[in-house]
């Protein structure tokens, strides 16, 4: 497994590329990546197994991005680990297949995404098929805390205790944050952990900026029931002026504020 | 291994929504891919006959349809080939996005069964009505939209979805006994509609239940001198334009479907229709409204006018103009 110094170092670039990214195509929902980049890291580094020379293996681990809108994350972890080309990233560009929600049909990425609540039913499926065909395959979701207001998620929730999926984890990123502003403003649902464990799942809560500690949760399996893991992150962590703040979930840079992101996040533009 | 259609055949008293679950049952005999996922109407299709046989292959998710359907598509990714099944309304207008991104924008072999289509449950009222269930699943790009005209056709194009990559919405009738159109080698094309009768005067195009309705309207309009051709439009979605332009040679169309005539055949066929600019066309179906007065089946069925009888009166009306 690489070291944690390693994982650090390929966050830092999942949050670089998508501040790229997002200057380039004059806007995108940066912040989102910001915060989950070193949950993406750690997946791919220290929990998923996956054949960059065969991504469409059969029996590898599933990664379904549920908050669709962070698929910056995607664009630059795959390319890290070798299934995709950086050099074919045309996000931004006219006639791009690099589209600003998980798209189908692109290497690496295993369900197309985008719409708020569908991965959890999606990865569900996804487990059921698995262990029903004996297949050692893991399946992970990552939502985000807005989107799991939408009642599809505890449908998911209900159906996955039901076949026993305890191949099937699902971690929301926990920033307090939607698009309109904070989850206690907007929605206030209260406690995540405690709605996951009344529903019956193996559940725990993490700091989901500490690598290690996110990769042990990740590679931790209760025999016989789903897992839920609640990552408390910050929102646009990384960048001073992004942190925290709800309306960077989809925002734009401008030539100076590209280059303070950048510098912030250690690399001269 | 062809499909068994011994109990298709055997029993002429069949209804619709056992018909699904024969047709479940002979699709699992030849292709152990396929999944049976229910919401808690599996009594509705005697699901226990089918979990007798195949328990591994059945799937109740409750009263969850949304997740039912992209936990479907989830199982196809993993090369299952599921079958969902429940009332109309809650099998499309309930889950259509589910269906739209993880099923049609993902093409995905998910394949989902609409029953109990427009008033076959006349006393339960408009939230259980398939009123629309066609309309809706026509906006959806990729999306096969199928609607099968007896028990035979019902299992047979089920048969060829077993190769077919893409998803499909199959709507059936309730628990009114199937009448029976087909024999047990009649051929099958998905896209291909089947002339069931010909005739020059007028063309009817139907689908589903309405086929056997608008065979016997026919028969009665034969009777008057009247030449009726009836085509089965067994796939709404993509429509069979050269079956449209054949029956429009006519010089009058009827459509016959027991759904709204906003949005479900009639409206496929007005599109070929109007482009193509011949022929006149009428649109017998619901009235494009929600119903607050019930009745028995066949009496709402006959003030719509979509009986034999009420059918062949709009032909006859309509010729004498």
């Amino acid at each position: 497994m690489a070291s944690i110094k390693e994982i650090e170092r390929v966050a830092n670039k999942i949050r670089r590329d998508s501040v790229k990214m997002t200057f380039h195509a004059g806007g995108g929902h940066v912040a989102p990546v910001l915060g989950c980049a070193d949950i993406v890291a750690s997946l791919y580094l220290g929990v998923l197994r996956y054949n960059v020379e065969d991504p469409a293996w059969a029996d590898r681990d599933r990664f379904i991005l549920s908050k669709g809108h962070a698929v910056h994350a995607l664009y630059s972890i795959l390319a890290q680990v070798g299934i995709i080309k950086e050099e074919d990233n045309t996000y931004g560009d006219d006639d791009t297949r690099y589209i600003g929600h998980a798209p189908k049909n692109f290497p690496g990425i295993d369900f197309a995404t985008g719409s708020m609540g569908h991965g959890p039913s999606v990865g569900a499926g996804i487990a059921l098929a698995a262990k029903k065909s004996g297949s050692p395959a893991r399946t992970f979701v990552l939502c985000g805390d807005g989107e799991i207001e939408e009642g599809s998620v505890w449908e998911a929730a209900m159906f996955a205790i039901k076949y026993g999926l305890d191949n099937l984890t699902v971690i929301v990123d926990s920033n307090g944050l939607q698009h309109d502003g904070a989850v206690d403003d907007i929605l206030p649902y209260g406690d995540i952990e405690s709605k996951f464990k009344a529903f019956g799942w193996d559940t725990t809560v993490v700091d989901g900026h500490d690598i290690e500690a996110l990769i042990e949760a990740m590679n931790t399996v209760k025999e016989g029931v789903p897992r839920a893991i609640i990552a408390k992150t910050i929102k646009g962590k990384g960048v001073s002026f992004m942190e925290g703040q709800f309306n960077w979930h989809h925002g734009r840079f401008n030539p100076d504020t590209y280059k303070q992101a950048m510098a912030e996040l250690g690399e001269e533009v | 291994m062809a499909i068994n259609l011994k109990a298709f055949e055997e029993n002429k008293q069949l209804r619709w929504r056992h018909s699904c679950r024969e047709t479940f049952l002979a699709l699992s005999e030849i292709d152990d891919k396929v999944d049976f996922v229910l919401a808690d109407l599996g009594r509705v299709y005697n699901w226990e006959k089918v979990k007798e046989k195949y328990p591994d292959r059945v799937y109740n998710c409750g009263i969850a349809e949304q997740n039912a359907i992209s936990a479907c598509a989830g199982m196809a990714t993993m090369g299952r080939k599921p079958f969902f099944a429940t009332f109309a309304p809650f099998a499309t207008l309930r889950v259509l996005e589910q269906i739209r991104d993880d099923c049609a924008y993902a093409e995905l072999p998910v394949r989902i069964i609409g029953s109990d289509t427009g008033v076959a449950m006349p006393e339960l009222g408009t939230t259980h009505y398939g009123i629309e269930d066609m309309a809706a699943a026509l906006t959806l790009p990729n999306l096969l939209v199928l609607s099968p005209s007896d028990p035979i056709a019902l299992a047979k194009l089920s048969e060829k979805l077993l190769d077919d990559p893409r998803p499909a919405y199959i709507r059936i009738h309730g628990g009114q006994v199937c009448n029976h159109i087909y024999s047990a080698d009649q051929e099958f094309e998905i896209g291909k509609a089947i002339t069931v009768r010909e005739g020059k005067d007028a063309a009817i195009i139907a689908c589903g239940n309405m086929v056997y309705n608008s065979l016997k309207a026919a028969e009665k309009l034969e009777e008057q001198g009247i030449s009726v051709k009836v085509v089965d439009m067994s796939t709404v979605a993509p429509i069979d334009a050269e079956a449209v332009k054949a029956a429009a040679e006519t010089g009058l169309v009827f459509t016959v479907e027991e759904h709204s005539i906003r949005g479900g055949l009639g409206s496929m066929v007005a599109e070929v229709m109007a482009e193509g600019g011949k022929g006149r066309l009428v649109r017998l179906g619901m009235p494009h409204k929600y119903i607050s007065v019930v009745s028995s089946y066949d009496k709402m069925i006959g003030e719509m006018g979509l009986d034999a009888e009420g059918i062949a009166n709009s032909i006859t009306k309509e010729l004498k103009k």
